[in-house]
Formats: structure tokens, sequence, C-alpha cells
């Protein structure tokens, strides 16, 4: 039998020509391509009063300049509000190229098309653009406050409230024996991948078809969104994602300007155009996430039973809505982690502010949720003097309770209900993995050593897998080789092994003869695209049904050829052959011959499949019900999303002297039901906790108050190099199933970054002695706490004791 | 992010060079290292008509020590200096200082000379020569003029060079028998600029007693800052308490820090308090150190600086070039713009595109080459000043027989890569770095990669493949 490769920790088939410098990102192709540079906003919010191209006409180079009247149709509307929801009662969202009025930096004006990218930004140098500016909104505070409005018909700039409760939250709290109350705040960060958006169109000027080259997480997004703008039918419209240099959710957003006009471009002037964009420009034009300011009630019990929550947050959300109230929506549902408040209550505003659009960063509103609720989860320990643990496992969905449900919606629209989950098993594991009985007397000896030391914890629960559909196309050629398709994209997950892992499994085939294509709407158009740790819940799932029905067909098939019944038979290293009579086989390629009986031969193969040469003469070629070609496509579209979940526990050093905050140990529980490859969930995890330490530590997005962001390079925005990054990440395995697909597997791209700040922020509360409410946290911020609290003068909790 | 045009000039003597840049009084940029210059070109903040690269005056390019102190020429690398024992004997203090200079890639290519002359307060190099009191030696064509440190710094970006002067030298004398020195600071990531430095000089006499004290702080005036701490320290030792308070608060009370992004005023001047603190007390053990030992051994540097910077190839100022690169052992001709960054062209004038291009500032280090070796940001570097260099890219890592290189072997067995946009960049550099240090300890494993972004892996399997391409090496020869 053919070794299982489900759970193998195999290498990658995608890393030979990663490595050798053979990987194909966007920038790297269309070497005959024009480039297309942006003329931005340099204002945070402006009127367009006139637009001078007249100085950029004599660039060597130029090739064209396009601005708002330039566009027509469709093109001429302001681009899709992706994901729409009654409470969306004041959605916004921007031109392609800006109509009279800018909302932020960054925001496209014009573009130009040239023979260079030198050229292109030679040429939008020179065009001069008149601005009238008005007075910008930024931050939460300034959005909540209203002097100034974003866009002038949305009353205090509130794009939607919502709410939602399972219980009477407010009497819970008020009849509870003690209660607090909390201010939590995360500020602004960025999926930041090292590879920016960029965009290649070829229009056939011939067959009048266009293909596009994105760096995407949806292709089949971007092509339903490009043949809408430029009004082409979809069968005209081909888009592909070759390598991308990493997502992290930005590049869910589509279609960008950029993603609208380079195809506009390419079939107005009839030449092939890229965009690549620049650093720089990433950080003003691409999406930001996370700020979000909270206020939480709570009412407890002597044991630290939480008998009402009630959260009420503002979520900024830049200046336009072009990806709904997902974040939003996330942080107010999956706040609830492995717990059961007694009764709970939600409310958010979605706030316009004069910056950078928020959508879907890596987790997506779960780290802010995990925060509230871990901090939160904390105080009432701190409060009543009683284990952070203790109090948790009081709290816990216990797994003889799922499937739990919270009585709540979640993003999908679906009831948000936990399919599977251990969490006191998750806890004992992290437990025994950090140490935790053992850290009194290691905080003893650093404190002997005139060494400050503190120990956090940080759990959640992540809907990952969230639908509605992906679909998987499987065939097997008369070579043997097995060519797979899904349409959703790969950011360098590593979709190319371990599909091929399920597929190899489920066919018996070697995974070396398994070729995966992912993200290319030509080899398969129906998909959603690459986001909230759903790959391998919906692609592997709808991949495995698809190679099971081909797998059922070769059966049926080889039954026929080899004359022996169906159950008989098993499929090992790509034969078909009777179960404990070797000799009796037929091979898969053999079987792909006869699935398409032929007119005419073309090669060896084909003789054999000629009409004259294979099947029963009284039936017709092609027997009713039956599909020419050893093929099969399938779907996997769940009910509703699979629960994952993780806790993490960090240990911090802090120095006294110079409030440096190091990180000692990291330790990591996971579960995510079956790995297929534990190795690249590893990886996951390793590279989420990165980002979660950035989130926590590092990074923000500094705004000045006149909406300039101060901050937009690599030198001032600190993404964590190796040295910011903990030696060792300790991980430790829980593996619970779901019942809900094929495979009972979770998703796991998210998980590693959704607690981190509220690990780390316990942490530090930890070794300071003093609350922290808002994060990240720098060395400056630290010191200036100390400050604050050693005056006595701090303090955004309140508590009430009845 | 690309540079606006201008015209690229290479001199290969002094003489020409200062008189290319009378030639252009108002609009000449020097161009030595260009790891400071080179991003602000590219983001369009300077823009130059003319750049005179003066990477190939040979005389240009030595390190010499004497009794009197280390003379560093214009051509030489940080790296040159930092390796360069005799330099390090003669003057500690600029080893630590280089040491604190962003990361090694960018030491291999910026110049001394040049993050002098390009006077950012931020920086170590201004900061060590003037509490060091050197000074500045400059041409031109009206001839040779010494500049003390005290005067050239005049404002942030801002020095008392004239537009046709260059400086050609610069020279950190010794210090007197018994002194010691420290270098201290804290950054917000390894190798950033500092959010507070302080570096110190403390001399005392044979019973351990302080003669004079001097400490000097980045980030905290327009201008490198130094204060005499020699009045509260004087006649005492630097570990008696209350001395050391006095001269702590003498110069948290003059210095003037400002509140950016990275850190507030207070915290700023806080900082310089505990820095203050911890320079002086290590200055003071080296100079009690240094009073008991005898005196040092003035040999000379590193001797392949000279041959390192010696190929020669001089070109009149032109807008456009016909080069050759030599890449991966092959040789191109391609006719470039003067503006043209050595990434584009290798990527897209060669069709090397297995270089990638993350920021084009120099930090995220995707784009990193081998340049005779040496791991360079081909963002930093001009196509054309990489004319005569031997350039190694990821598609040159792989054996002679076409199978993958120890180091790219080991980033696939060990998951050393997701994406893979950011991985050309780390296996040069790995390349490089196992070449110089074929068995690293982890920690050394871990910095050999510190100058490199990874937004995917978490570093943690990068790490794992650095010693993995280490144990499956073949054993190096020594020559």
């Amino acid at each position: 039998m053919t070794t299982r490769l489900f759970g193998e920790p195999i290498r990658r088939v995608e890393d030979e020509r990663l490595l050798r410098g053979d990987g194909q990102y966007v920038d790297d192709l269309g070497s005959d391509a024009l480039h297309l540079a942006v003329v931005r906003s340099p204002h945070a919010h402006a009127r367009i009063v006139d637009i001078d191209v007249d100085a950029a006409l004599d660039v060597d180079g130029l090739v064209a300049i396009y601005t708002y009247d330039d566009l027509t149709g469709p093109l001429a509307e302001p681009l899709p509000l992706l994901i729409p929801h009654p409470n969306l009662t004041q959605g916004r969202t921007q031109y392609a190229l800006a109509k009279d009025e800018v909302n932020h930096v960054g925001e496209a004006v014009a573009m130009v098309v040239a023979t260079d990218r030198y050229a292109a930004e030679d040429a939008v140098d020179r065009i001069d653009v008149t601005y009238e500016p008005l007075p910008a909104v930024v931050g939460l505070d300034a959005a909540r406050r209203a002097e100034h409005l974003v866009h002038d018909d949305v009353p205090g700039n509130v794009a939607a409230r919502m709410g939602q409760s399972n219980g009477d939250a407010a009497s819970a709290i008020a009849s509870a024996p003690h209660r607090l109350s909390l201010d939590l705040q995360i500020e602004r960060s960025a999926s930041t991948p090292l590879e920016g958006r960029g965009v290649l169109a070829r229009w056939d000027t011939e067959a009048h078809r266009m293909r596009v080259w994105s760096s995407t997480q949806t292709s089949t997004g971007v092509r339903a969104a490009i043949a809408a703008k430029l009004g082409l039918d979809l069968g005209q419209v081909d888009v592909m994602t070759p390598d991308v240099g990493g997502g992290f959710g930005v590049k869910i957003v589509h279609p960008w300007p950029e993603e609208v006009m380079v195809p506009f471009a390419a079939r107005a002037l009839g030449r092939p155009v890229k965009f690549t964009e620049d650093r720089r420009e990433h950080f003003v034009s691409a999406a930001h996430e996370r700020a979000q300011q909270h206020h939480v009630e709570v009412g407890f019990d002597d044991d630290g039973r939480i008998l009402g929550l009630a959260v009420r947050f503002w979520h900024d959300n830049g200046a336009y809505t072009p990806y709904g109230l997902i974040v939003p929506i996330i942080s107010s549902t999956q706040l609830l982690g492995p717990y059961k408040p007694g009764a709970y209550t939600v409310e958010f505003e979605s706030l316009y502010t004069n910056t950078v659009i928020v959508t879907p960063y890596r987790g997506a509103g779960r780290p802010q949720g995990a925060f509230v609720m871990e901090r939160t989860v904390d105080a009432i320990a701190r409060y009543l003097g009683k284990d952070r643990i203790e109090v948790r496992e009081t709290n816990f969905i216990q797994p003889q309770e799922m499937p739990y449900d919270h009585g709540l919606v979640f993003q999908d629209g679906k009831p948000l209900i936990y399919d599977s989950g251990d969490f006191p098993a998750t806890l004992d594991k992290l437990k025994k993995l950090v140490g935790w009985e053992e850290f009194e007397s290691f905080r003893a000896q650093a404190r002997a050593e005139g060494r400050r030391v503190g120990i956090g914890l940080g759990c959640y629960v992540e809907g990952t897998g969230v639908g509605p559909y992906e679909g998987g196309h499987v065939q097997i050629e008369t070579s043997g080789k097995v060519k797979v398709a899904t349409g959703l994209t790969s950011q360098g997950q590593g979709h190319q092994t371990v599909f091929a892992q399920v597929v190899a499994d489920e066919l018996g085939v070697p995974i070396e003869d398994v070729e995966v294509v992912t993200g290319d709407t030509r080899r398969f158009p129906y998909a959603v695209g690459t986001f909230a740790s759903r790959a391998a819940v919906m692609s592997g799932s709808a991949i495995a049904l698809a190679a099971r029905k081909v797998r059922a067909k070769a059966l049926h098939i080889a039954a026929d050829a080899l004359e022996v019944d169906e159950a008989d038979l098993e499929i090992v290293d790509g034969v078909v052959q009777v179960r404990g009579a070797s000799k009796n086989q037929i091979a898969l390629g053999t079987v792909a011959v006869l699935s398409n009986p032929l007119r005419y031969a073309f090669d060896r193969a084909s003789v054999a499949a000629t009409q004259f040469a294979v099947g029963d003469p009284t039936q017709p070629p092609v027997p009713e019900g039956q599909e020419p070609g050893l093929e099969g496509r399938d779907y996997y579209s769940p009910n509703q999303s699979t629960f994952a979940n993780g806790m993490h526990a960090v240990v911090v050093e802090t120095d006294p002297d110079t409030a440096e905050i190091s990180i000692l140990r990291y330790c990591v529980v996971h579960d995510c039901g079956p790995m297929i490859n534990p190795r690249v969930v590893e990886g996951q995890i390793h590279g989420g906790v990165a980002q979660g330490v950035g989130g926590a530590l590092y990074e923000r997005m500094a705004y000045d108050e006149h909406g300039q962001l101060v901050n937009a390079s690599f030198m001032d925005f600190l993404m964590p190099y190796v040295t910011e990054i903990p030696d060792t990440i300790e991980i430790d395995h829980l593996e619970t199933p779901t019942p809900l697909n094929p495979l009972g597997i979770k998703g796991a791209g998210e998980a590693g970054v959704i607690p981190t700040a509220a690990a780390l922020a316990a942490a530090i509360e930890d070794a300071e002695g003093f609350p922290i409410t808002r994060m990240p946290i720098s060395p400056s911020d630290l010191f200036e706490l100390r400050r604050l609290h050693a005056q006595g003068d701090a303090g955004s909790e309140r508590s009430d004791d009845r | 992010m690309k540079p606006r045009p201008f015209a690229y000039a290479r001199p290969d003597g002094v003489d020409e060079a200062v008189s290319m840049l009378a030639g252009h009084p108002d609009d000449a940029k020097v161009l030595a290292g260009g790891q400071s210059l080179i991003p602000l070109l590219s983001m369009r903040l300077a823009a130059p008509a003319i750049l005179v690269d003066i990477n190939r005056i040979g005389e240009l390019a030595y390190v010499r020590t004497d009794e009197d102190g280390v003379r560093v020429g214009a051509v030489a690398r940080h790296s040159d200096v930092e390796y360069d024992e005799a330099a390090a004997a003669a003057q500690p203090l600029l080893r630590k200082a280089l040491r604190l200079v962003a990361h090694p890639t960018i030491r291999n290519q910026g110049t001394v000379v040049g993050s002098i002359a390009h006077a950012d307060p931020a920086a170590e190099l201004p900061l060590a020569l003037t509490l060091l009191e050197g000074a500045v030696t400059c041409r031109s064509r009206g001839g040779e003029r010494r500049i003390p440190a005290a005067e050239f710094f005049v404002g942030p970006l801002e020095t008392a060079l004239a537009p046709d002067e260059l400086a050609t030298e610069v020279f950190f004398p010794v210090l007197p028998a018994g002194s010691g020195t420290s270098y201290r600071e804290i950054s917000r990531r390894h190798g950033d600029y500092a959010v507070c430095g302080v570096a110190a000089v403390v001399r005392v006499d044979g019973q351990g007693a302080v003669v004079s004290a001097r400490a000097g702080y980045l980030s905290m005036a327009p201008t490198p800052y130094t204060v005499d701490l020699t009045v509260p320290l004087h006649g005492g030792r630097v570990d008696d308490g209350t001395a050391l308070d006095g001269a702590v608060q003498l110069a948290t009370a003059t210095v003037e820090p400002g509140t950016d992004v990275h850190a507030t005023a207070d915290y700023r001047r806080h900082l310089a308090g505990v820095l203050t603190r911890r320079a002086l007390h290590e200055a003071y053990a080296k100079a009690v150190q240094s009073s008991d030992s005898s005196p040092r051994d003035c040999t000379s540097g590193r001797p392949d600086v000279q041959s390192r910077r010696e190929k020669r190839g001089r070109r009149s100022p032109a807008k456009t070039h016909d080069i050759r690169l030599h890449v991966n052992g092959t040789a191109y001709d391609v006719t470039v713009p003067a503006r043209r960054l050595l990434s584009d062209a290798l990527r897209h004038d060669l069709g090397l595109t297995g270089t990638h291009v993350g920021c084009e500032h120099g930090v995220c280090g995707a784009c990193t080459v081998l340049i005779d070796g040496e791991p360079t940001r081909s963002c930093l570097m001009l196509a054309v000043a990489a004319e005569g260099h031997e350039i190694t890219t990821v598609e040159g890592l792989a054996e002679d027989d076409g199978t993958l290189g120890p180091v790219q072997r080991a980033f696939k067995e060990c998951h050393g890569l997701q994406c893979g946009f950011c991985t050309p960049g780390f296996l040069t550099t790995v390349t490089a770095g196992l070449r110089d240090n074929p068995a690293p300890t982890r920690e050394e494993a871990r910095d050999m990669v510190a100058g490199n972004l990874c937004r995917c892996t978490g570093y943690q399997n990068i790490v794992a493949a650095v010693l993995g391409a280490a144990e499956q090496a073949p054993e190096t020869v020594a020559p």
C-alpha cells in the first residue's frame, strides 16, 4: 500500500523554482509591457480644483495620461462595495480615479502610462493638481467627535451601527456580585507583504480577449470585476494569479483602481500594460486594519464566572468601505473565544476617517476581539486575586457542550455555532508546555537578580473555512499524470504541496505525478478566494471529493477491463490492481485511455482508445450518464464555518531602566484538527506569531493630525527582523477533528497572529504590576506608563463591588 | 520610487573629481557608498544634475593607522575599517561605532567618509568623530583644507563642506594612554537608527582617578552633541555613585531631544541618563585597563582594502552608458541610463528576475546580490557603478551540474521559505555568510540574516536552514 501522505511533513513542491529564482511574480512577467504610475493625493481631504497635465506631455517615453474625465460607463462609477450589509447604511467606495474629492493621502487622482517606470514617474512628477484642502478627520477620537465629516452626506461619520445580543446582559451585569469596566484600544497596522500589489494586462486585439495577471487573493473576483467595469463578457476575460509574494489579507480587496485601469489602458492602447506598486505607495494606497476602541462592562461571581458581558466598540474603517463590515462583525463575535458568558451584548459603530481603507489583515478583527476578552478575563482574575488559568477554566465551553451555539450571527450570515474543540485539554497542554506552575519560582529568582519578568496567556477560537464554496477539478492524463486545479489562489501557504498530498492519498498515485494549479480562471473559473484560513478546508475538501469521483470512475472502468468486481480493486502507485493478485492490474494512465473513446489515433496510447479497439459493441461508445475522460469536478460548500482554536503563553522581561521589552519564551498550543502537513502548519504558526509580535511591540501606522502617514517606509514602520522575534517558538498540537468536512480539518493560516497582542499585554502587565490596556506598546510607551502609574493618576479600569 | 534623470561621471583621480564638482557648483552630488544617497534619489527627495562617482579613485581607498590615529580615505567601506585590526587597536571607539551602523550588508558598501559628509544627527560616525575631536580633510581646485569635527557639522544633513569640495579623508585621533571608550545605544530594531545613543571617553591617571570625561549624544540635537563631564567626575572613580549621579544630571540637563513616532522626548532624555551611566562605567573600566597595559601595536591595516577598490574604469559625464555587467560568470552588454538601479537592470535588462525588489530603500534585503562576493543591496547601487564587478544573483547559486546549492537545499529541507519573495536575498546573504563563517553558532546564524526582512516564516526555519546549510557544506579548506 502506498504510504499515506496526509499528516506527513513532506517538503514543498513549490520550493525548487522559488529557490532557483525561477518563481514568477507579476513584475517578473510582461517584459514588453508599458508601465503605469499613479498621481496620488498629498492631502488627506481635499477638493480637486484642477488637474494640469501640460508639463508632463513632453516627458520622454510618455504614452498616455488618464484622469476621471477619461472614464466612461461603469468605469466612471464608484468601485464596487464588495460585501453589502443591511446595517451598512452609509457605505461609500472610491472611484478608480478620484472624481472631485480625495479622502486620504495616497488616493489615486490620475494615472500615467509610459515606456518604463522611470519615465512614468517623471510624468507623474510634472502633473500639477490644484487642491482645495478640507479639514481632515484622523483617528477614532476625531471621527467620534464628528466636528468635521469625511463624507458630507454621512452624519457623524458613522458608516454603520450594529448590535447583537444573547440574553439580557445589562440585567446580568447589574445583578452580578462584582462588576468591572475597561477601556481597551488597538492601533492601526497592516498586512505589509514584501511584494506589493501588481497587475499586468494584455488585450488581444484580434481575439478580443483580455488576459490579466494579478497579485491577488481572488482571481475569480478580479475577473468578474474587470468584466463588469470594462463592459466585457466574463468569457472574454482570463485572470491568472502567478506566484504571489505574500498577501495576509490586503490582496483580497478587489478591484483596486489599478486593477481596472491597467486592463483599461491595455485595451485602449492595444499594448500590454503593467503596474508594480512600490513600497511607499503600498503604505498609503493599499489597506490597513486593526484600529478599534472598546468599552467593556462585565459582571461576574466570586469564582470569576462571567454572568454578563457588554461590549461597545468603535471601528476605524478609513475613507471607504469596500469590504463592508466584515472586520468589526468578526471582532464582535469572535471576541467570545473559548468562553460562554451568561449573557452577551455587543454594539459597534464603524466610522469614517480620512485615512487609508480598512479591510481584513491576517486575523481580521480577531486580534482585537481576543485582546478585549483576554484582558477582561485577566482583569477579573486580578480583581478576585485568582489564578488566571483558573478563571479561564471556569468560563470555558466544555467539550461535551459541542456543538455550542452562541446565539449570534457570524460574518458569513450563519449562526455562530462551534463545531468542535477541547479547550480544557488545550489549556492543560499549554500549562505544561510553558511551565505555568514553576513560573513563580522563576520570577522570584529573576527578582533576586534585579530583573523584572512576567507571564501572559492568550486564548482564541477562530472560525475558519468560511463559505460559500470552493471547487476542485482532478484529471488523470493518459500518461498517468494527475492534473489538479482549484480556483482559489496561493500566497506562500504551500497549496501545491498539501493539495497534492490529499490527491495522492485519494487516488493512490505517487505525489510526484500530481500537479496542482491554483488561481487560474482558465483552469477553474468558479471560486471565492484565499482568506479567512479557508483554503485547506474549502479547496482541500473539494479536491478530495473530486478525486473520489475520479477514483470511482477509474475503478468502474478498470473493473470492466479486468473483468473483476470493483470492490476487489485497489489503486497502488498509480496502478489499479486486484487486491492480493497484483498481476491482474491496469495502470491509471491506461484507464484514462479507455475512458475516452477516440476516432483518431495520434499516438501509441490513443491507438488503444479508438472506437474500433475498445468497448461493448452493443453500447454507445460513451454510455448514457457517462462522460469521456478520467476526470472529476466537485465542490465543497459547508453550511457553516469550522472553528479552530489555540492558546499562547509568553514570558517577557522588561528592563527596569530602559523599559525595553524582550520575549524570553513563546509557547503555542494549537488545534486545527488533523494536519495535512504539520511542517506547513507550523510554518504558518511561526509566521503568524512573528506578525503578532510585530503588531504588539513594533508596528503602528503613525498618522499626524493632518492625515499624513509619517512612518510610511520600512525605516520607520518597524517590521521585525529575526532579532526582534523569539529565538524559539515552542509548539504543541491537539488534533480535534471537525465533523463538517470530509477531511476533518480546520483552518490554520491566521491562528498565530490572533492572541499575540493579548498574551504580550498580559505578560507585560504581569511584569509591571499595572494594567496594559492599549497595544501596540513600545519601550517609550511603557516608560510613559511607568511614570503615570508612579504618579498614581492612571487607570482605565473601574470596579464596582456589590 | 525611481530617481529623476541625472548625468553620471566616474573620475579616477581626485583632481578630476574636484574639477567636476567645480563645474557643477550647485547641482552635483558625490556618490561613494550610496547607502543614504540612493534612497534619497529614488524617493526623489534629491535631484542632482550630475553624480560624481568617486568609487574608482584608487588613491582614496585606504585605512591607515599610525601613532597619531586612524586615517580613512573616502572610498574605504565601513566594513574595511570595521575589520581593520590596527584601526581597532589604535582607536577602539571606531569599531564600536561601526558595529552599530545598520547591518553588515549596508556596511559592505557604505563609506565612513560618506556617512560623515552626510551628517545625519542620528548616525554613529559623526558623533564618534566629534567626540574624538577628529577632523575632515577636503579638497577643491583651490587646494586642501582640514576642518575640525567641531566645525564640520553645522546642522542636520549640513556640513561646512563647500559645494566644490570633496571630503577625501577623515582622521580619528588616538587617545592618550589611560583612556577608555564606550558606545551604547538603544534602537527599536537591531540595526535601526538609535532612539538614543551615547558615546563616552574617560581618561584616568595611574591611580584610577578620572582626569577627564566626555560624552556624546545621538539624535539629541541637530548636530552631534557632546558634553564635558570632567568637572563632576574629576579626581574620583566612576563607580563612585555621587560623582556619577552628578555627571548624569549634567548630561541630561543639557540634552534637548525631540518627540517622534518612536519615542517621546522625555523617554529619550531618560535613556540619555541611563546610557550615560552605562557608557561612563564601561569607558572608565576600559580606561583603568588601558592604563595598566603596554603600548599598542600599530601595524598596518587590512591589506585588501586597496585591491578591492582598485578596479579602474573612468566614465565621462553622460545620461546613458554602454556597460558590460558580469553576472554569474556571464558578461552582458547593456545600455543603461545613469539613473538605472542595478536591481532594475538585473531584472528588466538582463531578465534575471530572481532578484526581487521589496522596498527600494535598502531596508528589506530582498534585492541582495553579491558584489565581488560581498552582500550588497542591488536597489542601492546604480547599474553603471556595478560595471567591472563580479555580480552573483540567486540564479548563480546552483551547483555546476544544475542541482540546488547547499544553502538552497537547506532552505528546502527546513521549510525556510513560504511565499519565496524575500528568499533570494536570504540565499545570497547566507551564501556569503557561510563562506566567511562556515560553522556559525545559533547566535551567529541569527546575526547572519539579521538584515533581511521576511513576512511569512517568522524566521524560525530560516535560522534552522542556515545551521542546516552549515552542516551540509563541504569542509572548507583554509588557503
